[in-house]
């Protein structure tokens, strides 16, 4: 099947929402891409895996036990430990 | 309450993600055993709906738990998209006086004389008229694919537990012809199945996705996610499914009421 993105912003016209600060370059950062195992997320996050490395990120993979509880605080630490950056997927 | 509040707590019903979904799902509080009669719960005519205090308060009370205490308000951490007025509050007991079938508490490993407060995350009811069947197949078949619609039309099969409330005159026709409440739920779930290709439609599960057209696929993942219970006025043959709360990975959570009763001061 062939990936296909959406949004994940409603339909209606909103304003932009304000993104969080961008660093220059990820070439070189550590970054955690964290699947919170909503159905088909670990296919965006293989796409981002391959785009950032392409970039020179050095990248490593995080999951919580599922997408409804808050993610363990031993994960937390662990992300917060190892990672200049997270990408967090939000998939359905 | 105080055992809806601990069944409702444990973590394996995830409370949390019930509460913080964008699902309508609210907790459903199923109570059995002696306690029913002794504060006065209605398992009666009227089961599902209002008019009696005990079933209202323990139901609004565990829900201003979750509201009050847990914070979970509409706007706030409850991103319910629409809600459903269970989630104002939704006690249930069992008439197990009636039921032609061990209640839920003895199912769930609890002796007859216990009193058992149990928590369902679950969609609003579901009426299903069927005043025209005449054998418990014709009946079972008409409750069964009344639920082939909840949750999502095309999504199938579900893990999580969907609910029927079978109403007295329901329930007597099955046992009338001796049907145990294992036949039943075996016969529902099979009854309930369509081939891959009519469920590509729309939202539909990746179980169907990675099926071929032809695979026969249920509307739910086993026998075990039919849960019934029975309840309701004694004329009358109108029976409910409530659909389920899905993707929490939840358990359902029994806990004995500990209080007993008359309370002694």
């Amino acid at each position: 099947m062939a990936a296909e993105y959406v949004s994940p912003f409603d339909d209606r016209v909103r304003a932009a929402e304000p993104l969080a600060p961008r660093p220059a370059s990820v070439a070189g950062r550590r970054v955690v891409l964290l699947n919170i195992r909503k159905n088909r997320g670990a296919e965006f996050l293989d796409r981002m895996e391959a785009l950032l490395r392409a970039e020179g990120a050095q990248t490593a993979r995080a999951a919580k036990e599922i997408f409804s509880k808050p993610a363990a605080l031993g994960l937390i630490d662990e992300i917060a430990g190892q990672a200049d950056l997270v990408v967090e997927a939000l998939a359905d | 309450m105080v055992a809806a509040a601990r069944a409702a707590l444990d973590p394996a019903f995830n409370l949390h993600g019930q509460a913080v979904t964008t699902q309508p799902a609210g907790q459903l509080v199923v109570v059995n055993g002696p306690v029913r009669e002794a504060i006065g719960l209605n398992s009666g005519m009227g089961a599902l709906g209002p008019g009696f205090r005990a079933n209202l308060t323990i139901g609004r009370a565990l829900r201003l738990l979750v509201t009050l205490t847990g914070g979970a308000m509409p706007g706030t951490l409850d991103r319910s998209t629409l809600g459903w007025m269970g989630k104002v509050g939704f006690c249930i007991a069992e008439d197990e006086e009636v039921s032609p079938w061990e209640p839920l508490h003895v199912e769930r490993g609890f002796a007859a004389g216990q009193s058992v407060v149990t928590v369902i995350g679950s969609d609003a009811p579901l009426s299903i008229s069927d005043h025209r069947s005449r054998t418990p197949e014709d009946l079972a078949y008409v409750l069964a694919w009344a639920a082939a619609s909840t949750w999502s039309t095309n999504w199938w099969p579900l893990a999580e537990p969907s609910v029927f409330v079978i109403c007295p005159e329901h329930a007597e026709m099955f046992r009338g012809a001796g049907w145990t409440k294992q036949r039943l739920r075996e016969f529902m779930f099979e009854a309930v199945h369509k081939p891959a290709r009519e469920l590509r439609r729309g939202e539909t599960t990746p179980f169907v996705h990675a099926a071929g057209p032809g695979t026969q696929v249920p509307k739910w993942a086993s026998p075990e996610a039919i849960v019934l219970l029975v309840a309701g006025g004694e004329a009358g043959r109108y029976s409910a499914v409530l659909g389920p709360c899905t993707g929490m990975g939840f358990q359902i959570v029994s806990r004995e009421v500990e209080s007993r009763w008359p309370l002694s001061t």
